[in-house]
């Protein structure tokens, strides 16, 4: 539900780089999503295209790139692939709570006219 | 802007412009203006709640203040647990900024346990913000308190995503909720500090399997600490106040005294 808020914080953040590069149009918005943001990918895109209308995104195609969860084994001092259920550390078997990607969820760039 | 003609339009539709000779005309340029281009912007899309978190977590700093977000699904027991906490604590320094989409009871019935409270009606929103927290701050004498309880919005999904600028983070679940709860919404205990395992006193009632609860929150947040309460029996209160204690290591600890 709160994917609504995140998409007018999105385009919100779009606009003003938008107008900072004197763009008038934006076609494509490239979004990465965290497998462990609490973001539901669709929902976002859907908020996105919906509140896009009568802006300079109106009509924009959304790329959203997910990324996925690493975390990091102290013992090992290797990283490796976590789900959002299990932080085990394949080689060892010890749980590890250092997450070191897949929380975030950035506006990576646009596409502009 | 074109930069072949200069006409200032990004679109190329038929376009009428003055000319030196001094009658307009309409003519079509017969080129696209294919000046598409890529900005980068590489921002957080919560940078906006991310500045005004760091903001709040100065102003806790600043007035020396604790602020703990308790988060939950709804029902859990968290006004219970801070009713019961303020009935403990009689002089204890602290307030609660309690977020609900409507009506003002909870800040009601904290105030009757005796409790300095501030009620943030979210309307639909489903979650506390930065933002919202912000305002409902400056409700509160801060440099009178040490402590700041806050009871977001009854959700256990959406707000994990919102930091407020608190130092701690406590996820409360009732024994009644399932021992898989942590297993079906895992990212809001991926970063709590504490897991409160509300209405002890009723875990024989229904059958609570305190393993399978432990095995689960040990899989998702196994940097959380785990302590077993009931806001109508008490229990539980003592590890509470000491965990709180070695957390913050504060001068004024976490009594009335």
């Amino acid at each position: 539900m709160h994917e609504v808020g995140l998409a007018q914080e999105t385009l919100d953040l779009a606009m003003a780089a938008a107008n900072r590069g004197q763009a008038q149009v934006i076609t494509v918005l490239r979004v990465a999503v965290g497998e462990l943001s609490g973001v539901e990918v669709e929902a976002l895109r859907f908020a996105l295209e919906t509140l896009a209308k009568d802006t300079p995104a109106a009509g924009a195609r959304i790329e959203i790139e997910k990324v996925p969860a690493r975390a990091y084994c102290e013992t090992c001092a290797a990283a490796f692939a976590a789900t959002v259920h299990a932080y085990a550390c394949p080689r060892c078997g010890r749980v590890c709570p250092q997450v070191t990607q897949g929380k975030d969820l950035r506006l990576v760039s646009l596409e502009v006219q | 802007m074109c930069e072949e003609c200069g006409c200032g339009l990004t679109t190329n539709e038929p376009t009428s412009h003055a000319h030196s000779h001094g009658h307009p005309h309409t003519h079509h340029h017969g080129h696209t203006h294919d000046d598409a281009r890529v900005i980068e912007v590489r921002q957080s899309i919560l940078s906006r709640n991310e500045r005004l978190a760091e903001r709040n977590r100065g102003m806790f700093m600043a007035h020396g203040v604790t602020a703990v977000n308790l988060m939950s699904s709804p029902g859990s027991g968290k006004t219970a647990w801070l009713e019961h906490i303020f009935a403990a604590e009689p002089g204890l320094s602290a307030a609660v900024i309690t977020g609900d989409l409507a009506t003002e009871n909870d800040a009601q019935r904290l105030q009757t346990a005796g409790a300095r409270a501030v009620q943030i009606t979210t309307g639909t929103v489903c979650h506390l913000d930065a933002h919202l927290l912000h305002h409902a701050l400056e409700q509160l004498p801060l440099a009178e308190l040490n402590w700041l309880f806050i009871e977001n919005v009854g959700n256990l999904v959406c707000p994990a995503s919102f930091d407020l600028g608190e130092q701690l983070r406590v996820v409360l679940m009732s024994v009644t909720e399932g021992e898989d709860k942590p297993l079906k919404y895992p990212v809001i205990f991926h970063d709590a500090d504490l897991v409160l395992l509300t209405k002890i006193d009723l875990a024989d009632a229904v059958e609570f399997d305190r393993e399978r609860a432990n095995t689960a929150i040990r899989q998702v947040a196994p940097q959380a600490g785990i302590i077993e309460c009931s806001a109508k029996t008490g229990t539980g209160y003592d590890a509470w106040r000491d965990w709180l204690d070695r957390k913050t290591q504060r001068p004024h600890r976490f009594t009335s005294e």
